[in-house]
Order: C-alpha cells, then sequence, then structure tokens
C-alpha cells in the first residue's frame, strides 16, 4: 500500500514514513502542499497523511483539489492544532478520519487500512 | 413582632450581624467604629445646644424669680411698715387730742371719762381701758372693766418714761389681767407745773386684725417682735406668742430689708423686715423658699419632661439616619467587592487562558515530534531484533509515550478551549438538551446506582442559546458531579425560570463537596483535585468561558461532606438577537 506523508514538520514526516515502513507500507514524505499534489500527480497513492497548517497552501486545499483528481485516495487528516470544526469539515470534504498529533500509530494504521 | 423587626431594620445597621460571616472577611474599614463614631458626633452636636440652653434658661429664669419675689417681698414689708405705723400714730394722737382738747377737771370727772373712753372705742376700737395718773403716779380716774383707782405706777417703767419723753408705747405683756395687751400713754402738763398722764390699754387682738387683713398665702407669716425677740402678735410658724421667735433678730435698718434665714424646721425662709419708728416692734414677713419657687419648679418639671422627650426623639433619629447612612456605605462597599471580585477573577481566567493557549499552540508541535519520534524507537525495539528483547528499553519508551499522550490530551483540551466560537442561536427545548446531555452518561448512572432526578416547570419557555454550547455546559457539570460522587449518589437537576429574562439550571449533587479554599480557584485553567490520573483542569475552566459567550453567568455553593450545586444562568433572548 503506498501512502503520501504531508507534514511541514520534517522529523515528524520522516519519522512517520519509517514508522509505515517499518509495518509495511510504502511510504513517501512531501514537506510541503505544492510537492504533495506533485508526488500525488506523478506516482499512484493510495492513502495520504495530511497536516492540515502547510508552509504554501492550506491541509484543506490540498484535500479539496485531492477529491477531484483522485476520489478514491484515503486520506487521513494529522492535524497540531486543527479542532472539531476543521475535522467536520474535512470530514465532510471526504476524509476518512481525523487525529490530533500526537496520535497513535495504531489508530492511523487501523484508520488506512479499513476498507 | 413587628416593632422588633422595624427596630432591627432601622437602629441596627447590617454589618452588625455579616461581621463574622463568611467571604466578607475583606473589610474595607471599621464600620462599628464609625458608627459609633457617627452616632457621638452627631449626638454631641445636637444634644449639646439643648444642654447648654437649658442650663442657662435655668440660671436665668431662677435669677429673674428669685428677683421678683425679693422686690416683691420687700414691697409688702414696706406697705406693711406703714399701715403698722399708721396704727400706732392714729391711736397715739388721738391720745393727744383727746389730753389737749379736754380740760383736766373734765378728765378727772369719771362721767367724763366715761364718755371720752366711749367716743375713743367707738372712733378707734381696740381700747380696753382709760386711766389718769397724776405727776406723783397716782391713778386718780379709770374707767374699765377693773378696779383700778388709786393704783400706784410711780415705780413703773412706762411711767418714768412718759415724764421724760411725753410719751410712751410699751411691748406686748399679759399683765395680771393675763390678756396680750400694750400700753399707750401721754403727758399732759397744767399751767401749774403740774402733769398728769393719759393711759390706755390697747387690745393686741385689735394689731393682729390688722396683720391678719393681709392676703397672706398659705406657708406665709407676718408677725411684729420686740427687740429681744420675744413675739407680740401671733405667729402661725415661729414660735408662740410673748416667747422668743425661732427666727434670728434682724439687725437694725432704717427702711425695709429682706434677708434669708433657715426656721425650726430646717426649710429656707425669705424674711422681709422692717423696725416700726418710735416703738419696740421689729414686723417680720416670712415666706417659704420653697412656696416662692414653687411656680418655678412646676415650670422647670414641664421644661424636664420636654428635654426628656427631646433627648429621646433626637437619639432616636440620630441612631437611625447613622444607621442609615452606614447601611449605604456597607452596601455600596459589598456591591463594590463583588464587582472588584467577578473582575478579578474574569480577568485572571481571561490571561491565564490566553497564556495556556499560546503556550499549547508552541509547544504541540514539539510534542508531535517526541510523539513521533519515540513512537519509532519503540517501532525499532519491536521491529528489529537486537532490541526486541530488551525489556528496559520497552518500559522506558512507553512512559514516554504515555506523557506524551497526556501531554496531548491537555493541548487538545487548551486548544479547544481557545476555539473561535460562533455560536449558532437558536431557540432550545431544553429537556431535550438535558435529555441529550445525559444520554451520555445513563450507563454509568445504572451502573454506579446513581439516582438522577430532571425537574423542569411544565410550562417553562424556550430557550434562545447554542445548542452545542449548552449541550457541552451540561455535560462538563454533570460529569464532576459523577466523579464527585460515590456510588448510590444522587444527581439533581432544577430547571427553573427566574424572571422574564433568565432561567437558571442547577445541578446539584450529594456528593464530596468543595472546600471554601478550591471554590476561589476551580475556574482558573488547570485546577484539578482529582489528581494526577484525573483530569486536566480545563473542564471547568471551558464551562465558564461558554457560560460567559453564551451572556450567563455560573456559580457554586458547595458544602464539604455535603455536596455541590452549581448553578447557570442564561438570558431566554441573546441581546443581539
Amino acid at each position: 500500500m503506498k501512502i503520501l506523508v504531508v507534514d511541514d514538520e520534517i522529523k515528524i514526516a520522516d519519522a512517520m514514513v519509517e514508522r509505515l515502513r517499518l509495518r509495511g507500507f510504502e511510504a513517501t514524505p512531501a514537506y510541503d502542499g505544492n510537492t504533495a499534489l506533485e508526488r500525488l500527480r506523478t506516482g499512484a497513492f493510495d492513502g495520504m497523511i495530511l497536516d492540515l497548517r502547510l508552509p504554501d497552501i492550506e491541509g484543506i486545499a490540498v484535500l479539496q483539489k485531492t477529491r477531484k483528481k483522485t476520489p478514491d485516495l484515503k486520506v487521513i487528516i494529522l492535524s497540531g492544532h486543527g479542532n472539531e470544526h476543521d475535522f467536520k469539515i474535512c470530514l465532510e470534504m471526504g476524509a476518512c478520519a481525523c487525529f490530533h498529533k500526537p496520535a497513535k500509530i495504531t489508530e492511523i494504521v487501523e484508520a488506512l487500512t479499513c476498507p | 413582632m413587628k416593632l422588633i423587626q422595624y427596630i432591627s431594620t432601622h437602629f441596627i445597621p447590617r454589618f452588625w450581624n455579616a461581621g463574622a460571616s463568611d467571604n466578607q472577611g475583606q473589610i474595607l474599614f471599621n464600620y462599628r467604629r464609625f458608627w459609633f463614631f457617627s452616632i457621638g458626633l452627631r449626638s454631641l452636636v445636637s444634644l449639646l445646644p439643648m444642654v447648654i440652653l437649658l442650663m442657662f434658661t435655668y440660671t436665668l429664669e431662677n435669677k429673674a424669680i428669685k428677683t421678683e419675689n425679693h422686690l416683691q417681698l420687700i414691697r409688702f414689708t414696706s406697705n406693711m411698715r406703714r399701715t403698722i405705723t399708721y396704727f400706732f400714730e392714729e391711736h397715739l394722737d388721738a391720745l393727744r387730742f383727746t389730753v389737749q382738747e379736754e380740760e383736766i377737771a373734765t378728765l378727772k370727772n369719771h362721767e367724763a371719762l366715761s364718755y371720752v373712753f366711749k367716743s375713743l372705742q367707738r372712733g378707734f376700737g381696740g381700747f380696753l381701758d382709760l386711766g389718769l395718773i397724776n405727776d406723783s403716779g397716782l391713778q386718780i380716774n379709770y374707767v374699765g372693766p377693773f378696779d383700778l383707782r388709786n393704783k400706784n405706777y410711780s415705780d413703773q417703767t412706762w411711767f418714768k418714761e412718759t415724764t421724760n419723753k411725753g410719751f410712751y408705747l410699751s411691748d406686748v405683756f399679759l399683765g395680771y389681767r393675763n390678756t396680750p395687751h400694750m400700753i399707750m400713754a401721754v403727758k399732759k402738763e397744767v399751767p401749774d407745773g403740774s402733769f398728769y398722764v393719759l393711759r390706755v390699754t390697747i387690745d393686741i387682738k385689735e394689731l393682729d386684725s390688722t396683720l391678719s387683713a393681709l392676703d397672706l398665702r398659705e406657708k406665709s407669716d407676718a408677725f411684729l417682735i420686740n427687740h429681744d425677740g420675744l413675739i407680740q402678735t401671733p405667729s402661725k410658724f415661729h414660735g408662740e406668742l410673748l416667747k422668743k421667735t425661732t427666727l434670728p433678730i434682724p439687725e437694725y435698718a432704717a427702711h425695709s430689708q429682706i434677708t434669708e434665714a433657715v426656721d425650726a424646721n430646717g426649710s429656707h425662709v425669705l424674711i422681709g423686715y422692717a423696725f416700726i419708728e418710735k416703738s419696740p416692734y421689729i414686723l417680720l414677713l416670712v415666706k417659704q423658699s420653697q412656696a416662692i419657687m414653687q411656680g418655678w419648679y412646676s415650670i422647670r418639671k414641664q421644661i424636664n419632661w420636654v428635654f426628656c422627650i427631646s433627648v429621646v426623639v433626637t437619639l432616636m433619629i440620630v441612631l437611625s439616619v447613622s444607621t442609615f447612612m452606614i447601611n449605604k456605605i456597607y452596601d455600596a462597599d459589598q456591591t463594590r467587592l463583588k464587582a472588584m471580585d467577578r473582575l478579578e477573577s474574569s480577568g485572571k481566567l481571561i490571561s491565564v487562558g490566553r497564556l495556556a493557549v499560546g503556550v499549547a499552540h508552541e509547544i504541540n508541535n514539539p510534542l508531535a515530534v517526541i510523539g513521533e519520534n519515540a513512537g519509532l524507537i519503540e517501532d525499532i525495539i519491536n521491529y528489529k531484533d537486537k532490541y526486541r528483547d530488551d525489556q528496559q528499553l520497552k518500559e522506558l519508551i512507553a512512559a514516554v509515550l504515555e506523557s506524551v499522550t497526556r501531554c496531548g490530551e491537555i493541548t487538545k483540551q487548551l486548544l479547544e478551549f481557545a476555539r473561535r466560537f460562533e455560536p449558532t442561536i437558536q431557540p432550545l427545548d431544553v429537556n431535550k438538551v438535558i435529555t441529550s446531555a445525559l444520554s451520555l452518561l445513563r450507563k454509568e448512572a445504572s451502573y454506579r446506582n446513581i439516582t438522577v432526578s430532571v425537574d423542569v416547570p411544565g410550562d417553562f419557555p424556550l430557550v434562545h442559546s447554542d445548542h452545542g454550547s449548552l449541550q457541552q455546559i451540561l455535560i462538563n457539570l454533570f460529569n464532576n458531579a459523577f466523579q464527585a460522587m460515590q456510588d448510590g449518589g444522587r444527581l439533581e437537576m432544577i430547571v427553573a425560570k427566574i424572571n422574564d429574562t433568565h432561567v437558571s439550571f442547577a445541578i446539584k449533587d450529594n456528593g464530596c463537596g468543595i472546600s471554601r479554599e478550591d471554590q476561589k480557584k476551580i475556574f482558573e485553567p488547570f485546577f484539578t483535585t482529582k489528581g494526577v490520573k484525573g483530569g486536566t483542569g480545563l473542564g471547568l475552566s471551558i464551562t465558564y468561558r461558554l457560560v460567559q459567550k453564551l451572556g450567563g453567568e455560573i456559580s457554586v455553593y458547595s458544602m464539604v461532606g455535603e455536596g455541590t450545586t452549581f448553578t447557570v444562568t442564561l438570558p431566554i433572548m441573546q441581546k443581539d438577537a
């Protein structure tokens, strides 16, 4: 399963990528919104772990764009400052699950693997 | 009962009973001292002039009345003196006239002397007898009730004095006839060089009736004494006739005088006296000082009464005014203290809240980094054979992750706390909101055997508020109540309409209660009594903020060991709605 990890905090993104790999996922990091969209365009990803606050474009905007082009992509929101209101919007837009940082890896994996 | 209630509201200041009670500990100043000071000063200012005026009036009135009485007495004495003098002069003149007019031969004739005696008696009255005495002291003619003809008076004082001075006026004496009388005698010289003396005896009753004619008040006395102090006419109070008077004998004075003395009974008397000229008599007019001042005493009694009543009324007014004033100050202070309290706590909550949210924002990212990397370490330990059996490493990393989770929970709530809150105001059925809030706890309630009762009046209005916020408020308060109670506890929810604009939600539990000290801090962020494992200390803080956002107020009443009641007051309509 191919996962894109989008987070401007490099240490978090890398750690997450490493942990997913250890669990058998094929994970790739992206450190800003545009890079993420670029990666999505070139590679076929099954899932994406998305931070809401990114240096270039808002995470919600990234989510919105992926909905049009790759509606099957599983999106997990992992936010440091997100609130219930934002989460509600994301869920309405098609995100599978929303988590506050720091989140438990098991919960994220569960969300990614659920049908 | 009503009187007591009236007195307690008008005369006993409110601080008096509030003194020891609880949260009014911060007293801005000493009300008690101020109250006493106010009463003291007002009383002094209003009573002092009254007292001074009263004393002034006393002195002046006393003096005036005394002076007036003295003048009156002296006038009276003078008049009296003239009357008495006239009495003697009149009788003496009558004798002189008789002696002048009648021939000595006529006077020697018994028949003729009887006629003269009758004429005198008719004209002036009071004569007891009449006698003619020749120059050798022998009474040669006599008219009267006794047989005194040929009685020899040559060795008697009065005869000698008459011979020397030409007339004589005696003291009063009993003589052998044993009735008080006096003698009056006049000398008549004849051309052959010899002389005769015409002598009359005058009944003292005549003189007494002159004195009695005065309209004397009770306790007053008018009588004559001689220069030795023997009483000459009957006295009512100051001694017996012809005995020495109990009053002091006054010093000689040419005119009428006033003197004060103490009589035999020990009472003060005012004496008006006058020496009767050419006689051995002193006129005494005696009045009891007590009686003279009687009028003044009755006036003084009335003044005293009026004064006492004025004092009582003044004191009551002073007391009620002071109480009223101190009550106003006290109320103003209390209101100010409460406002200060509220301001202080809300200000504190807001600033602490902001700080906490700022910290949460800053810390959350590093926390996430720690979390992710610690997770990665745990993964490495679990996935790599090299570390898999290292139990110590596993425990260490588990402890780190657990702490990260706990920190995450706190920052999450803090951020929730700071969330931009846009309430959606809509009319709410309070019953439904309560039911949905309680539904989350229903399971726990039945499991822990906690009784939950909800009391909403039948005609309760729809409350215009934010559904989510109100629900959150109730859930938080219910949660707290559940945590405070033992199994088998009782939770009561009482909803009431306070007035046309506000409603209240009271959530009452019979749990452990909150100490007075803690009650002041419960709305502060991070304050918790639930210990390390318990809550974040943000629940009530968030509740407080939500209630504020909805334009309401929250208060707590709690007794340790008895339970706690949180009361949330909300407006029925939002202001800008």
